[in-house]
């Protein structure tokens, strides 16, 4: 027998915070011959945590702890301490009697984790939002058929989401698991999180967690922003849209010490012309410009198990809308003649959040979260204006363990809240209302999860509120999910929310009409107190299956959700002229079911497509039961994905392309109006196709190219009485499709990678 | 109520402190190849009493086993583990304690895919 060498091949990844691994193999050479080492021990000097090397001579080390040193023996061999980093590229091992040469290569690759959980949990990496312009979260989900993106208005351009049947404020909104797009940020919160930004998204469908509060009523959204620690080092984008707007985004990452990292985030967009395009004489999307900052600082000790994050945030935003004639002016403009308004916000938010596990007792760990915001929005329109100030800070305390052992999981803690509203509303120089208040909340919850790690996966939670307004109320959260067949999962849940509406920030757009705000069917009462909060009781089912088609991976899912308002701050559009608002007398319902089949048709192509039925109801006090406005019935929802094969470099071809079917709507009753201010009942059908390509010529450098509402589809009448803007029948409010045609946009994507 | 609140979370701690003391934290070598030999493996150390963790790395073949040390040893958790046909072995810095192997007649029970002394069904798990 020869000399023999003993090979050891490491492969170095650096991917995820928690699961650093190093690969590797360990092989000798007789006769010129690889042959396998099965049984070489492999582990950290520090704790004597590792592996061995498997039949074919590989291991794979578990980093769990962030160790830099770690041990090869073997039988024969003498150990020999090794070091994971760049720098090293050879190391001789000395056999007991002779030497031998050791190499080691070093590799990269990405890797991403799912979990199964009993709640119905759709995530949407950060590939999904490259698919569409997403310039910030409201347009984050123009790809996701669980979630639609509605037009608002014709005045203020922006887009509002619905799920289950039911608009964003009936979602809990959090990022980074603290609940954060609500209260005056109802209103432009979503556009104030630019797409760039945002790791990834969880939607949560039906009730959700406990731990995140008693407010979701038709489930949960969670972003999760970029992490300093593993973002890239540098990265730019430009946007530009035919709309005359553009975009700018930095994140610029590095560390303070190597347990501290820090991002900077930069967002800016500006419009300084607006079109016509629909020729009603209003600017068919705002001018203005926002500045948006995020600074991130990231702790992480891995040896000692605490991760911790505190980060602030600084947006301002400044809107102008109205007519093409409007100019905006610095004093209030009551006497001017044409229609129109701006809006300014400046928002401050700090968060602070630290998490402690013991790395020997990774079931046990210890969270904390709190945020502080300062919101300041003051919006004018026409003759009316709204000023919302808000103070909040938010604190959640959650310690997660297990009884008896990890088939038994235990999260419980306590949360607490506080806003301050400064909040007025000149309602057309008719009216003012001054709605400032103090709204405190002090909660404690337990959820219990079992798994039986085979087919039952169950979590029950529990939470008790004591709130300033509401009193003490109970929010009990049920999620089970049973294997029935390895590939046909079925999915139960049920639960109880509750919340405050915040009706002037969730209903902006009444400002941008005519419309008289009244708090209920008798015009001398105007008491905003007498609102109580609202509460729904929501439950679902889904069925996941899993197959195989023509040996292709293919996923059929089919779900029903029923959300069921005990109380609800009825929103009136019905009589023109006027709204309403009062507390629910009769019934208000969603009932969402949706049949959704995805197949992989190729490696680079996927498609997607979902129908959905909406019935969803509220009875108003004077005209009954009635279909809730500008919600379709039928959507049905495709999309074709093309990822292409890559080239040496990294690059290749994506296409995308997503149609739209938005059945028909109901629009508030019009029929009180004069002949020439009246429209149809209901809206036309719609048909939308958006589509982008995209090349990515490296890993470091691509550019995209997109095109919405590819059909040219415009919104006739999205204005009531434009002529006569100051009278009573201006309404800017029944919009149910783009008002602004064809929409054609190229943006650049520039990354620079760690190391 | 802050004050009661205050008490649960001390009295939380103390007793969590408590329990630490007498729990465990190891690494072992559990040899298997698929999502099926992880349920088996997992499960079946879950089933032990004072058992309070068990998660098996199906990529590096480690287990890491949490476990209460006055009520069952790391000796037992190997032997139970090798008893349902999965060969195991400590994974000890100096000394090579060797395999403990699992009975051929259970280890021939197991499904086909599990088979992960056959390098054929190894190798079609990537």
């Amino acid at each position: 027998m020869n000399r023999i060498p003993l090979y050891i091949f490491l492969f170095y990844s650096n991917f995820f915070v928690f699961s650093q691994e190093i690969t590797g193999k360990v092989i000798e050479i007789i006769d010129n011959q690889e042959i396998p080492v099965v049984g070489a021990n492999v582990y950290w000097i520090d704790n004597s945590e590792g592996t061995i090397s498997n039949i074919d001579g590989e291991f794979k080390l578990e980093n769990s702890k962030n160790n830099s040193l770690f041990i090869i023996s073997y039988v024969g061999y003498q150990n020999d301490t090794l070091e994971v980093g760049d720098s090293v590229s050879k190391i001789i091992l000395k056999k007991d009697s002779e030497l031998d040469e050791v190499s080691i290569e070093y590799n990269s690759k990405s890797s991403s984790v799912s979990l199964l959980s009993s709640s119905n949990v759709i995530n949407i990496s950060s590939d999904e939002l490259l698919k569409a312009a997403c310039c910030n979260l409201a347009e984050s989900f123009e790809t996701t058929p669980s979630i639609d993106v509605n037009f608002s208005d014709a005045i203020s351009g922006r887009k509002q989401i619905n799920m289950l049947g039911l608009s964003s404020p009936n979602i809990l909104m959090s990022i980074e698991n603290i609940p954060s797009i609500r209260g005056s940020l109802q209103s432009y919160g979503l556009t104030y999180i630019p797409g760039t930004w945002i790791e990834s998204i969880q939607i949560a469908k039906g009730s959700g967690s406990v731990v995140n509060g008693y407010e979701s009523i038709s489930g949960q959204i969670n972003a999760e922003l970029r992490k300093p620690l593993v973002d890239d080092k540098l990265f730019l984008n430009l946007f530009a849209s035919q709309m005359e707007r553009i975009e700018l985004n930095t994140h610029f990452t590095g560390n303070l010490s190597p347990k501290i990292d820090y991002g900077l985030y930069f967002h800016t967009n500006r419009k300084d012309t607006s079109a016509d395009n629909n020729n009603d004489g209003f600017r068919d999307t705002p001018t203005g410009n926002q500045l948006n900052i995020l600074n991130r600082f990231q702790y992480t000790n891995l040896q000692k198990g605490i991760v911790g994050f505190f980060d602030f945030n600084y947006v301002n935003d400044k809107r102008v809308y109205g007519e093409n004639e409007y100019i905006d002016q610095f004093i209030f403009n009551e006497n001017q003649n044409f229609w129109g308004g701006k809006s300014e916000s400046e928002i401050l938010k700090t968060n602070f959040k630290l998490g402690y596990v013991n790395p020997d007792i990774p079931y046990r760990s210890l969270g904390i979260q709190f945020a502080f915001t300062n919101i300041d929005i003051g919006s004018t329109f026409g003759n009316s204006a709204h000023d919302s100030r808000q103070i909040s800070t938010y604190s959640n305390l959650v310690y997660n363990s297990i009884i008896g052992n990890t088939q038994n999981k235990i999260k419980t803690g306590i949360s607490l809240s506080y806003d301050n509203y400064d909040e007025f509303i000149d309602n057309l120089g008719l009216n003012i209302f001054d709605i400032s208040r103090l709204e405190k909340s002090i909660g404690a919850y337990f959820e219990y999860n079992y798994d039986d790690t085979d087919k039952l996966n169950l979590t029950a939670g529990i939470r008790y509120d004591n709130h300033n307004k509401i009193g003490s109320f109970i929010s009990p959260r049920f999620h089970l999910k049973y294997s029935v067949l390895p590939k046909s999962i079925i999915k139960l849940s049920f639960g109880k929310a509750t919340r405050i509406a915040n009706i002037f920030s969730e209903n902006q757009k009444l400002f941008y009409s005519s419309r008289q705000i009244l708090f209920t069917e008798d015009s001398s009462s105007s008491d905003f107190s007498g609102l109580n909060a609202e509460e729904a009781l929501n439950y679902g089912i889904s069925i996941i299956n899993s197959f195989k088609v023509f040996d292709r991976d293919s996923q059929l899912v089919l779900d029903y959700y029923i959300t069921d308002f005990q109380n609800k701050v009825v929103v009136d559009w019905e009589t023109p002229s006027i709204i309403n608002f009062y507390n629910l007398t009769g019934k208000s319902f969603s009932n969402s079911f949706q049949i959704q089949c995805s197949y992989n048709i190729s490696n680079s192509i996927d498609i997607l497509f979902a129908y959905k039925n909406t019935i969803a109801k509220t009875d108003y006090i004077s005209q009954g039961r009635l279909k809730n406005p500008l919600t379709p019935e039928n959507r049905v929802f495709f999309n074709f994905a093309y990822d292409g094969p890559k080239n040496k470099k990294g690059g290749n071809w994506k296409y995308d392309l997503t149609y739209n079917h938005i059945g028909k709507q109901r629009l508030p009753s019009t029929l009180s109006n004069p002949v020439e201010y009246r429209i149809s009942n209901f809206s036309e059908r719609l048909n939308l196709i958006n589509t982008q390509i995209t090349r990515v010529f490296s890993e470091k450098f691509q550019i995209y190219l997109g095109i919405e509402n590819l059909t040219n589809y415009r919104q006739k009448n999205t204005i009531l009485a434009p002529d006569d803007t100051y009278g009573d029948y201006f309404d800017a409010t029944y919009v149910y499709g783009p008002i602004f045609g064809r929409m054609s946009y190229i943006g650049l994507r520039y990354y620079i990678n760690k190391n | 109520m802050k004050l009661k609140l205050s008490i649960l979370i001390v009295f939380l701690f103390t007793f969590s402190s408590h329990v630490i003391s007498q729990t465990k934290s190891e690494m072992i070598f559990v040899n298997g190849v698929c999502g099926m030999c992880e349920k088996r493996i997992e499960s079946n150390c879950l089933n032990i009493k004072g058992v309070k963790m068990a998660d098996w790395n199906r990529e590096t073949g480690t287990l890491k086993i949490v476990f209460n040390e006055k009520k069952i040893s790391l000796d037992a958790i190997s032997k139970s583990i090798a008893s349902i046909g999965h060969d195991t072995k400590l994974i000890a810095p100096d000394v090579d304690s060797g395999w403990i192997t699992a009975p051929d007649e259970v280890y021939e029970k197991l499904p086909m895919c599990c088979k992960y002394r056959d390098e054929e069904v190894v190798k079609n798990h990537p």
